[in-house]
């Protein structure tokens, strides 16, 4: 092995590990970030100082340097996200600025000219020399790869996947989607720490120039053009970026030309695939489009269908004797948004085992009351109780571990992943979605997801979409994927199922199924929300009809008597004194 | 619908494919490489002629790349001489010419590119900053390395294998600071210097220098390569009453600006500045400010006749020859840097010894030619000696030589 | 100090055209033209070209249409293709840094990349001296030339029925649409308009300094950090936000090492996204939809 290939290959692990670690940002969990250098970068300082000043053995001090860069990357990500997920693409900004200053400003680190003769490592005593270097590269890139794949493939991977599509549902059925982001900034933290220790312990030298935001942005470009939203994809733009000078020197073209030869060819390379092929060249297209797509196929680590299992049995609880079964209820809600007054003093009872149907004309509130029940919106006034219990204050992750799925109107399906996947992200208490827990590979835990298969295809089942398990979210009807979570919302343990406008936008069939889906729902004790314009649904399924005017709630009854009610006749439904009417969805069925 | 297994298939059978697809990238690139370096492993003998490789790390790519061209454009110039004047029937040199992007850690690799795959004895190099990221690579695999760019202090003494052809900014400085004060009286004498590896080396010496001579040293204030924006710094500057500001950039068009934005804030102290400072936009946009500015240069006159070196005159008919114009100091100094390898590799050809780094390096050290610069050898610390200095002045916006300076 | 202000003020008038520029065909386009960058650079350059036969004048204003007509070139061919498939913000973003690399090249290529000077029409006259204040007579220029461009362009743009449109493509593209208003027109008109307004600081930076092709960078920093700070949609909460974030790096940088300024910068843009993340004068809702799109969740 000459040194020169010793070079290329050491280079291309190198920069596999950082696209790798913009692979599982970008491309798994859909963040935008720009801090990839100066990550990469403070792996390579810590192995260097630690080299210099500790000298121990390689293995600590990769070690050193993925956990000082996780504790950056955490420590630097948790404020921008827990304020609210954009506001992560500026604090990496600031990340990569400030520590490209520390880097060339402190002294400790050098300053300008950066740190040099940095002792060759040793692991157990045996001295690594730049030319035998590639053996330890190509070692712990396959390590560490081997981990990632794992990693990104649980259960875990699978949840970050649901966040990229649509976190706001992953919020809906009860999971923590600041948790699971803050673990992905981590590990993609830790790849790119762990590059910067490979890079350090070879070049034997670093100075700030080879962390800067140019090199961030340099690194997102090749992986995107390799493909983000596959690991592979990574390991594709890394041997890009190593083989294309390489290439370049076999051709000679005037000197001006040829001096900025490389800016031609990867602006222009960037600019042509992001136009004709944005996946990259291994991308998952269907994954990166987030929405309903032309291309079949299944998503990336797509999850077996198998057979359902033996019908699982909803969490309802039972109904204890003489107890109001209460479901969730709201006593006088006020809400207001700046000066507009969108609830006064509404209230709302949903009850297990019924169908309660909520009408009323756009803006009379119904999403608001909704949004509150769902912990969405925090009322004003009033207060929100889940069997009795108060509840008023908690926030949507927290209601969906009670009980409470929501239905949005939008069908937020996860579009990348497959109508199984997106039923097994909403169970709960699944080990391996904890990212500490994602190398616990025992059978034991093997066993319980392959019942977890089996209990998310009775779910599928229940709503009549088995067959189309392995089918991507993004690819089914409408209807189905308003079907769809609805599965996943019992799969997280509903009591109450909130059903926000099912019907809209939904072919008659489709309407048809979902009458049936909701029928059979509240015979098995679920309580059932239905926010509706649909008249001929409402009558058909609902026990009890709410009508909402002006956000206050003023009749409620059984559904013969409040839509034959002239007030609100006259009002909602545009029934006017010969009897005609221009509400939506009469006469149908 | 669906079928799920045949898009699985397809699934697989993608991802197969990229595997060939990478390892086809991989084949071409080391087919690249191959045919790339087969022309080029350390020398050849053929007909009593050696070919002797050596590299030349210049910025081929990148904001420098302009500079870069000088470089090679002298490079290619003084070769033609060499191989043609000393080299002749006895050996060849053989420029490889190396990306460095005047950026440190490009430079290393570049570096470490040349010496494993070419097997070059020696490198040229530019450029202060990655001139000294080689330095300990040349150490290590014993290679020499002329700097013919770099004029930073800490390049003195980096390493016994590094060679500095052109007088660093420590000498520069002096022989100005010294005629400076001598002609012109300077009491008080501040720094505004560019914040990196030049910038800092000029401010670690410049105080000791000037107490040298009986002026002051008042202060130092720096500035960021990428700023536009001077007034600030000037500001402070001007706040310790100097009568001579000495400017230490890098950047040629810093100057210019600096000059011009002085100007407009009411601040005009004399102006003094070494080589970096000697370029069209110093005139061109500071205008009238300029006037009366010192800086120097390495000279290719002689102090003692007035007369340009007959080395730099053979220099310039070829470059004239070659490339129709008269040759840019750029370019001028990297044919120094090409003489002193040239005078090198005949001294151990002469003698019968194999042009490797640990011989060029005794050859070098021990050395005293007749270059573009003048009569020239090393010192212990491997800073040239010997190089007079062209004190120039700006009168009516045109730098004019008004003394040459022995060392 | 008062060197200190006036330098602000030039930068802020410099940076403001940038910026205003860069706001506008981000509001209408939704497009983050990375290449802005190196677009309006472009003026510079060509105008340095054709400045020997014209004289400076007219060779600014033969850049400053060369500027506008690239501009217009990137918008049909690159993103209105990409648009017309549906391609994401995020996609549109990097295709733009692909551009900015690309056209950077190209200039290298042509030009070189050795710093180019553009005679300073202003060079040898003396500096003024005014209540106190020192200053050159390109500065006064420079103030000048951008207050009456953005004068001039706001005129237009909240007085005229091209303008009108553009503001209404920036509040909602779909109402626009059912008024009648072309999108694809308003988007070429914005990008040009965006671009000629920033051309002339490309000039002006010439004049100050020299031509290299980087030369943008730095500009569209700071004049994307001033529509975060300003708030997103409005052009009086860009201009707001450039004198902020200059104002505050000027100062700064006379107490602080210069290394500093650019995360200076940064630090600032945060601070005001947790203190105020509508932007000092815009709607909260344009602000965290603007970042919003950035972060390829829109």
């Amino acid at each position: 092995m000459t040194p020169y290939f010793t070079q290329l290959l050491v280079f291309a692990c190198v920069y596999a590990l950082v696209a790798a670690s913009v692979s599982i940002t970008m491309g798994s969990a859909g963040l935008f970030t720009v801090s990839q250098a100066a990550l990469y970068g403070v792996g390579a300082y810590t192995a260097a100082l630690v080299e210099i000043h500790l000298g121990l053995d390689f293995l600590l001090v990769m070690l050193s340097s993925i956990a000082v860069a996780v504790a950056i990357s955490v420590v630097t990500a948790f404020p921008a996200l827990r304020l609210k997920a954009e506001y992560l693409v500026v604090g990496s900004l600031a990340l990569q600025l400030v520590a490209s200053a520390v880097f060339s400003q402190s002294s400790a680190l050098g300053g300008a000219d950066g740190l040099v003769n940095i002792p060759v490592p040793s692991v157990f005593g045996l001295a690594i020399e730049p030319n035998d270097f590639w053996i330890a590269a190509l070692v712990v890139t396959a390590v560490a790869y081997a981990l990632l794949y794992v990693v990104t493939g649980s259960p875990w991977g699978r949840l970050v996947r649901a966040i990229r599509d649509d976190e706001v549902a992953v919020a809906a059925i009860g999971k923590n989607v600041v948790t699971a982001k803050v673990s992905v900034i981590a590990i993609a933290g830790g790849a790119a720490g762990l590059a910067g220790a490979l890079y350090a312990c070879y070049v034997l030298y670093i100075s700030p120039d080879d962390f800067s935001l140019q090199i961030s942005v340099g690194f997102l470009a090749v992986a995107l053009i390799g493909g983000a939203t596959r690991l592979e994809g990574s390991i594709v733009g890394a041997v890009l970026l190593v083989a294309l000078p390489q290439l370049l020197r076999l051709v000679t073209l005037p000197p001006n030309v040829q001096g900025q030869l490389q800016e031609l060819i990867y602006g222009g390379f960037l600019v042509l695939f992001m136009m004709f092929r944005p996946q990259g060249i291994v991308g998952d297209w269907t994954a990166w489009r987030r929405a309903r797509s032309a291309a079949p196929g299944p998503a990336l680590g797509g999850v077996a269908a198998r057979a359902p299992g033996p019908v699982v049995q909803l969490a309802v609880p039972a109904q204890a004797a003489g107890e109001a079964d209460e479901g969730v209820v709201a006593r006088d809600v006020s809400v207001s948004f700046g000066g507009l007054k969108a609830l006064r003093g509404a209230s709302l009872s949903v009850p297990l085992g019924t169908v309660t149907a909520l009408i009323g004309a756009n803006g009379a509130g119904k999403t608001t009351l909704v949004d509150v029940l769902t912990g969405f919106v925090r009322p004003d006034e009033g207060q929100v109780s889940w069997h009795g219990r108060d509840v008023t204050a908690l926030g949507p992750q927290a209601m969906a571990r009670l009980g409470m799925a929501r239905v949005f109107q939008e069908a937020r399906v996860f579009s990348g992943l497959t109508a199984l996947e997106n039923v097994l992200v909403g169970l709960p208490k699944q080990r391996r979605e904890h990212v500490s827990l994602t190398l616990d590979l025992r059978p034991r835990v093997r066993r319980a997801e392959r019942d977890a298969v089996a209990t998310a295809m009775s779910f599928l089942d229940r709503v009549g979409l088995a067959e189309h398990a392995s089918a991507t979210a993004g690819q089914l009807s409408y209807g189905q994927q308003k079907l769809l979570c609805i599965a996943r919302g019992l799969a997280s343990g509903a009591q109450v199922l909130v059903l926000d406008e099912p019907s809209a936008g939904v072919s008659p069939v489709a309407i048809g199924r979902l009458q049936k889906t909701i029928d059979s729902l509240a015979a098995d004790g679920l309580g059932i929300l239905l926010v509706e314009h649909n008249i001929a649904l409402v009558r058909n399924c609902a026990g009890v009809v709410a009508f909402m005017s002006q956000g206050r709630v003023t009749m409620t009854g059984p559904p013969d008597e409040v839509l034959a009610d002239e007030n609100m006749g006259r009002e909602y439904l545009g029934v006017g004194r010969h009897g005609s009417s221009t509400a939506e969805g009469v006469g149908d069925e | 619908m669906t079928r799920p297994v045949r898009a699985s298939r397809r699934n697989v059978r993608r991802r197969l494919l990229a595997v060939p697809a990478v390892a086809a990238v991989i084949v071409a690139a080391a087919a690249g490489c191959a045919s790339g370096s087969s022309g080029s492993s350390g020398g050849s003998q053929a007909s009593g002629v050696q070919s002797i490789n050596f590299g030349a790390l210049l910025a081929q790519t990148g904001p420098s790349a302009t500079t870069g061209k000088l470089s090679q454009q002298g490079i290619a110039a003084e070769v033609a001489i060499v191989n043609s004047t000393i080299g002749a029937g006895k050996f060849k040199l053989n420029p490889i010419y190396t990306d460095n992007q005047a950026t440190d850690s490009v430079a290393v690799s570049a570096m470490n590119q040349l010496v494993s795959v070419n097997h070059v004895p020696a490198t040229l190099s530019i450029y202060s900053g990655p001139t000294l990221a080689i330095a300990p690579v040349a150490t290590r695999d014993q290679v020499v390395v002329i700097n013919h760019g770099g004029e930073s202090p800490q390049l003195a003494g980096a390493s016994p294998y590094l060679f500095n052809a052109i007088p660093i900014v420590t000498d520069q400085t002096k022989s100005l600071i010294e005629y400076a004060v001598s002609h012109n009286h300077y009491k008080r004498i501040a720094l505004y210097y560019e914040d990196n590896a030049t910038g800092q080396g000029i401010a670690a010496i410049l105080p000791s220098i000037v107490a040298a001579t009986g002026a002051q040293f008042v202060g130092a204030v720096s500035f960021e390569t990428t700023d536009t924006n001077y007034r600030s710094g000037l500001a402070k500057i001007e706040a310790m009453h100097p009568d001579a500001v000495f400017i230490g950039n890098l950047s040629v068009d810093v100057p210019g600006a600096i000059l011009s934005q002085a100007k407009a804030i009411g601040f005009n102290p004399a102006w003094l500045g070494y080589s970096a400072i000697i370029a069209d936009s110093t005139t061109k946009v500071g205008g009238s400010e300029a006037n009366g500015l010192l800086a120097d240069e390495p000279a290719d006159v002689d102090p003692q006749t007035g007369q340009q070196y007959p080395a730099a005159a053979a220099f310039a008919k070829e470059f004239q020859q070659l490339y129709h114009t008269t040759p840019p100091h750029q370019a001028e100094w990297a044919g120094v840097a090409v003489q002193l390898l040239g005078s090198a590799v005949l001294q151990l050809v002469n003698a019968h010894k194999p042009v490797t780094g640990p011989n060029l390096q005794a050859a070098l050290s021990k050395i005293s030619v007749d270059t573009n610069l003048g009569h020239i050898s090393f010192t212990s610390k491997n800073t040239v000696n010997g190089v007079p200095e062209s004190i120039q002045e700006v009168k009516d916006g045109q730098f004019v030589t008004v003394s040459t300076v022995g060392q | 100090m008062q060197a200190t202000f006036i330098g602000g003020l030039v930068s802020v008038a410099t940076y403001a055209l940038v910026a205003v520029g860069f706001s506008l065909i981000f509001s209408v386009t939704k497009a983050f033209h990375f290449a802005h960058a190196v677009v309006y650079v472009l003026a510079g350059y060509v105008a340095y070209s054709v400045v020997a036969p014209l004289g400076v004048w007219a060779a600014s204003v033969v850049g400053v249409a060369a500027a506008a007509a690239t501009a217009a070139v990137i918008e049909l061919v690159v993103y209105a293709r990409m648009r017309r498939r549906r391609a994401s913000h995020f996609t549109i973003l990097i295709a733009s840094l692909g551009l900015q690399y690309l056209i950077l090249g190209v200039v290298g290529a042509i030009w070189g990349t050795y710093p180019l000077v553009l005679a300073n029409p202003f060079v040898n006259l003396a500096p003024v001296h005014l209540g106190g204040f020192t200053f050159a007579w390109l500065d006064v220029f420079t103030v000048a030339l951008a207050a009456v461009l953005l004068a001039v362009f706001l005129a237009w743009l909240y007085g005229t029925r091209a303008g009108s449109a553009l503001l209404a493509v920036a509040e909602n593209p779909a109402m626009a649409e059912a008024l009648g208003i072309s999108l694809p027109r308003a988007r070429l008109t914005a990008m040009v308009v965006g671009t000629a307004l920033s051309a002339p600081a490309a000039i002006l930076g010439g004049f100050y300094q020299s031509l290299s092709p980087g030369m943008g960078a730095t500009p569209l920093f700071i004049g994307f950090a001033a529509v975060l700070v300003g708030g997103a949609g409005s052009i009086a909460a860009t201009l707001l936000g450039v004198t902020v974030l200059e104002f505050v790096s000027a100062f700064a940088g006379y107490w602080l090492p210069g290394q500093w300024s650019l995360a200076i910068t940064f630090g600032v843009v945060l601070a005001f996204m947790l203190w105020r993340p509508r932007g000092l004068l815009s709607s909260r809702r344009r602000a965290t939809a603007f970042v919003g799109q950035l972060a390829g969740a829109a």
